[in-house]
């Protein structure tokens, strides 16, 4: 009830303050501005959806699209920021790769985002040994982007394994939208730690060919953060004694990314593009013990490294065949593993442990798009993708002499595995009864070296009822691979996560109906439910002293979610969304364990408020201001089964609010012709001593506050 | 008939209501009136967790058994468990909760140490305390009238199997690690004292604490001492833990003992390949190796294989069906499990003592239906005759030897 107040008082405040502010500038920002409003927004094209551009409205899928207006409004640092802030994700931040889940579902230890697909210009970006996503600075530099696609609900049926609870395309600048130079620079403070923010893109066209180059990074510190003491089980160095501050959360990552293309409009185009990147994250919340960094008795230092990288080379071809007929064929060299200065402590004082992740290989698609009329569209397309894991054993490195001493885990007993995986799809649309009825169709095929066959299928009716209504009927399902890591993993300690390489895939079923009215175009407004049925649910579960990879439960979620959108041209901007689930598993176990944890779900929250208001502020003409705040009220959140058992009974993490507030100027020429825009951030500023559910024993504190003035520049 | 069923759901919701306002509506009954409840009091989480899980199952596979057997006196026999943690105040915690939702026996713990404190709490209840993985305490002092069975070997019958072993392979000096508990103390004890008898030397005696991370300190004494073996006598947690630090400092291969509690797979999966190879231990000996048992345990929890500990679990939970059941026959009022503790008592030996027809651990049904029937009846067991001391500990009680080869575990024909 006090929450509901609250709520209340707080828009009722955001509206009323930007209100009055807008009526004193909107004549000025009328004038200025003319094409920002939801009109524009909704007509956005969408390509993920089918594989082909259509307006928001027609995509046969539940779309939200963040434009790179957004990125800029919000301040967003990554994909896992803008994921924090979409309404039916949410997205638990263990310091090292965040883990999204969506609509209720949320996987366990080692998942990192693994229940969706993310792809840039529709190429996966997933870390193959985990089959998981880096959402951070390292994925992309968000100055090369255009905008971002984000689906909720399964598309296997179009994109194969992994495309599980959603899909998230990520859309690089089009040759025209290339500048010489966008860059932003932030530096700031982090809790009490200095850091700084690199994002750049560059870019030019000349003719027929393009070229953009963009680099992305972030050096950062989280350290000062306290394991939470809801933590019922941490696995802590004999010699921490009573301290539980987190000496080492440093952050370091690094993307780079490069893209040349030739493309001309009668004959298609080819396009050469590659990512390299790397995280490095200091591991004091690392899975395998806490608090590892420290300075020993001889004076070394010690305490857990994550260095990860990785590296993919693409190469898209279009080939315009004939009228209404292209031929697409793409293919993707991938590679990546730990990279030298990975080190875990596993708690010994006389030995830490060197991984030995590594994987490679290539993921290629020949495709089929015929677009006889505006009214059909079928395309049809096979994919092979060939992965090498290698699994080499872990060694123990002595701390003294540094010299090996013996290997930590056998890998299962397999040193290596390849894996292979052959795809065949088609998906068609039809506009039956143009606008009032489009019906879509996909089925597709996959056959693995692992796991088998499996068949995934869509069906969605899309319908524009009158002009400002459009109504959609989606049913889809999907699978996720189990990953490597699920499959193989060996202890790095005792009682680590071993691996089971008997998993079956997870198999998710879908029906979910939405329904967007936009009675004006300063006004919007989408609400939408869904039914999702996960079976197989594969995860690290206690098995003696232990965490086995097993399939343990089914799932099933009744999500609702809404989100209504309000934008008068530049003079302010608000939104809200309200994301409500009902989550139940059936885990098939007996016993203790499985009374304590019961159905309930875990760690996902039952229900998330978010709002967001941005508007102009009184200022200077030649430096107009604009202050845009998000908040976020997350529900009381149940703690994962591992804190469950330890506990032996029900517990809960309390609600909390987080807010970020910015500080901004709107374009500024310092330059003649080229635009300057200065900011002041303010993150997760109600976010000190809150914890989120963690996997391990231990539960998770939220980032700290931050501080950054940032600088971007376009030329 | 509508509207009987409808005069039936006010009349329980006004009784809610009613009820509600006293002591909650919808919160389960301390005890279902349809069920006779076991206890299972076991270390489901903290440093002796690593096996509690597949003793659990043991004992709910044997419940299950009982129950499609027609359960006790009419009554479905329910197994409620609640966690030790591996620490006394948790298991104190823990005793009240299966007391409330009353327990006639608790099965459990796991450490003899835990046990003898919890008997004010369980007597004061009327309540029996069957362990069967607790050996004979071996402790002049204890009163055997308490109502205390235990069906493993004692400690110090395993602790000198296993220094005659050593001394048989020709070892002559050992270094002991071991857990500071009470089971692992007279393990270590009994190995000492006979291992000396032997001829042989103890050059090392290190106690550890089972939660610590790191062993290191240990590791070097024991390694700087020359012993020529080293007898584990740990969780399987810690265990690991001594074995692979054991590893990164030595570049000797030393000579593992094990005691009965690593006798299990848990231990092999979590040090490094190969380093335990070549590792003898003793442990209690099973009777019945045939694949009947695991392959209807797999069969029950989706292919998990028995462990040896969950044999015992299972025989403690048949053996109390049967005592049980001779506790509802004899009772003379509708057949309610209400004959108090000393008729249980009573019940639980003569269901040990092979007088009349014996029954195994496959033929459940057949022996509560004799004993509905009047028949003399006894279990046979997994792990061999559970015949019982004045003491409440098996007479029968012998151990086997193990050894460890490519990761494997091998049982010795005995």
């Amino acid at each position: 009830m006090r929450t509901a107040s609250f709520l209340s008082v707080l828009a009722f405040s955001l509206v009323s303050s930007a209100t009055a502010l807008a009526e004193g500038d909107a004549k000025q920002a009328s004038e200025a501005v003319d094409d920002l409003d939801l009109v524009k927004l909704l007509n956005v094209e969408v390509s993920t959806a089918t594989k082909t551009a259509e307006t928001l409205d027609d995509a046969p899928a539940v779309i939200t699209v963040v434009t790179r207006e957004d990125i800029a409004r919000w301040g967003y640092e990554s994909l896992a920021d803008v994921l924090s802030h979409t309404v039916g994700f949410y997205v638990q931040d263990d310091h090292i790769l965040p883990n999204a889940g969506v609509r209720g579902m949320i996987g366990g230890q080692g998942a990192e985002s693994g229940v969706i697909k993310v792809m840039i210009d529709g190429r996966s970006v997933a870390y193959r040994t985990t089959s998981g996503n880096w959402l951070g600075i390292e994925l992309i530099p968000l100055e090369s982007v255009a905008q971002i696609e984000i689906i909720r609900g399964p598309a296997s049926a179009l994109y194969g394994a992994d495309a599980f609870l959603g899909v998230i395309n990520i859309i690089t600048l089009k040759p025209d939208e290339l500048r010489p130079v966008r860059a932003r620079l932030g530096m700031g403070f982090t809790g009490g730690n200095f850091g700084e923010r690199l994002d750049v893109s560059s870019g030019a066209q000349w003719g027929k060919f393009d070229l953009m180059l963009g680099a992305a990074g972030e050096n950062t510190d989280r350290s000062g953060l306290t394991l939470p003491p809801e933590s019922p089980a941490p696995v802590l160095p004999d010699a921490v004694g009573q301290r539980r501050t987190a000496l080492d959360l440093k952050r370091r990552s690094l993307v780079l990314q490069g893209r040349f293309g030739y493309r001309d409009a009668d004959l298609g185009q080819i396009v050469f593009s590659a990512y390299g990147a790397g995280v490095e994250r200091g591991g004091d919340f690392a899975h395998w013990a806490q608090l590892t960094n420290a300075t020993d008795s001889l004076g070394r230092t010690t305490g857990t490294q994550v260095q990860l990288g990785q590296l993919r080379l693409n190469l898209d071809g279009l080939l315009h065949v004939a009228a209404g007929l292209d031929l697409a064929v793409q293919s993707t060299y991938f590679r990546g593993g730990t990279l030298p200065g990975d080190r875990t402590e596993v708690g010994s004082d006389l030995f830490f442990v060197k991984r030995h992740q590594s994987y490679s290989g290539v993921d290629s698609t020949v495709e089929a798009r015929l677009i006889p009329s505006p009214r059909f569209n079928v395309i049809a397309g096979i994919e092979g993708l060939y992965d090498h894991e290698a699994l080499r054993a872990p060694d123990r490195i002595e701390r003294t002499s540094g010299r090996i001493v013996d290997t930590a885990g056998s890998g299962g007993g397999v040193s290596a595995v390849n894996l292979s995986n052959f795809g065949a799809y088609v998906s068609s649309n039809l506009k039956v009864w143009d606008p009032w009825l489009k019906v879509t169709a996909g089925l597709r095929y996959d056959r693995h070296s692992q796991y088998g066959d499996q068949l995934s299928g869509r069906v969605g009716l899309t319908s524009r009822l009158s002009p400002a209504l459009v109504s959609k009927l989606l049913y889809g399902t999907a699978f996720k691979a189990p990953s490597t890591y699920l499959l193989y993993a060996a202890p790095l300690r005792p009682g680590d996560v071993v691996g089971n390489p008997s998993l079956e895939p997870q198999h998710v079923r879908t029906l979910e109906y939405q329904l967007s009215l936009r009675p004006s175009r300063f006004f919007g407004i989408t609400s939408g439910v869904s039914y999702n049925w996960l079976l197989n649910k594969a995860e690290f579960t206690p098995q003696g002293i232990n965490e086995t990879a097993r399939n343990v439960a089914s799932q099933r979620s009744l999500s609702w979610e809404t989100r209504a959108d309000v934008r008068h041209y530049n003079d302010y901007t608000l939104y809200g969304s309200f994301e409500l689930v009902r989550s139940e598993r059936a885990l098939g176990q007996q016993g203790y364990a499985a009374d304590v944890v019961g159905v309930k779900n875990v760690v996902y929250p039952p229900w998330v408020a978010r709002a967001g208001a941005s508007f102009a502020v009184p200022s200077v003409p030649s430096v107009p201001l604009e202050l845009a705040t998000e908040g976020m009220l997350v529900a009381r959140r149940r703690v994962s089964d591992r804190s469950l058992i330890e506990r032996g009974q029900d517990f809960y993490l309390p609600s909390y609010l987080n807010l970020n507030v910015s500080l901004q100027t709107r374009e500024i020429y310092l330059i003649p012709g080229q635009e300057t825009r200065f900011a002041l951030r303010g993150r997760n500023l109600l976010g000190l001593g809150i914890a989120d559910p963690g996997v391990s024993g231990i539960e998770y504190p939220l980032a700290p506050p931050s501080l950054f003035l940032e600088v971007e520049h376009t030329y | 008939m509508r509207t009987a069923i409808l005069k039936r759901a006010l009349a329980a919701l006004l009784a809610c209501t009613v009820g509600s306002t006293l002591s909650g509506c919808g919160s389960s009954a301390p005890e279902a009136t349809d069920t006779v409840t076991i206890g299972l009091l076991l270390p489901f989480t903290g440093a002796d967790s690593a096996t509690t899980s597949n003793f659990e199952r043991a004992a709910l596979f044997a419940a299950a058994r009982v129950n499609e057997a027609g359960g006790i006196g009419g009554k479905q026999l329910r197994i409620v468990s609640q966690d030790t943690h591996s620490e006394l105040a948790a298991s104190r915690r823990s005793v009240q909760r299966l007391i409330d939702s009353g327990a006639k026996v608790v099965v459990g713990p796991e450490s003899a140490a835990i046990a003898p404190e919890l008997f004010p709490l369980l007597l004061d209840n009327q309540v029996a305390l069957l362990s069967p993985l607790v050996g004979a305490g071996e402790d002049p002092s204890f009163d055997c009238k308490l109502p205390w069975f235990r069906l493993a070997p004692s400690a110090k019958g395993l602790g000198e199997s296993l220094a005659k072993r050593m001394s048989l392979n020709g070892v002559k000096s050992i270094a002991i690690v071991s857990a500071n508990d009470a089971y692992n103390d007279a393990l270590s004890a009994a190995v000492a004292e006979k291992f000396e008898l032997l001829g042989g030397k103890v050059v090392r005696v290190s106690k550890i604490n089972p939660e610590a991370q790191s062993y290191a300190d240990v590791v070097r004494s024991v390694v700087e001492s020359e012993a020529t073996a080293v007898v584990l006598a740990t969780s399987a947690r810690a265990g690991a833990l001594v074995v692979n630090e054991f590893d990164a400092l030595s570049t000797t291969q030393l000579a593992w003992y094990l005691s009965p509690l690593l006798k299990t797979e848990l231990l092999i999966a979590n040090v490094a390949p190969g380093a335990l190879d070549g590792a003898q231990g003793v442990a209690p000996k099973l009777y019945d190796r045939s694949a009947g048992f695991p392959d209807a345990f797999a069969a029950r929890w989706q292919g998990d294989q028995p462990l040896e500990g969950a044999y015992f679990f299972y025989d403690a939970i048949a053996l109390l069906a049967f005592a049980l059941e001779k506790s509802a026959a004899a009772d003379s009022i509708g057949g309610a499990v209400n004959g108090g503790l000393s008729r249980l008592v009573s019940s639980v030996r003569s269901s040990a003592t092979p007088t009349g027809v014996g029954v195994g651990w496959n033929e459940i049904e057949a022996g509560l239906s004799g004993i509905r029937d009047g028949q003399q009846i006894y279990y046979t067991g997994l792990t061999g005759p559970m015949l019982l001391t004045a003491c409440g500990d098996r007479k029968t009680a012998t151990t086997s030897s193990f050894s460890i080869a490519n990761g494997q575990i091998v049982t010795a024909n005995q």
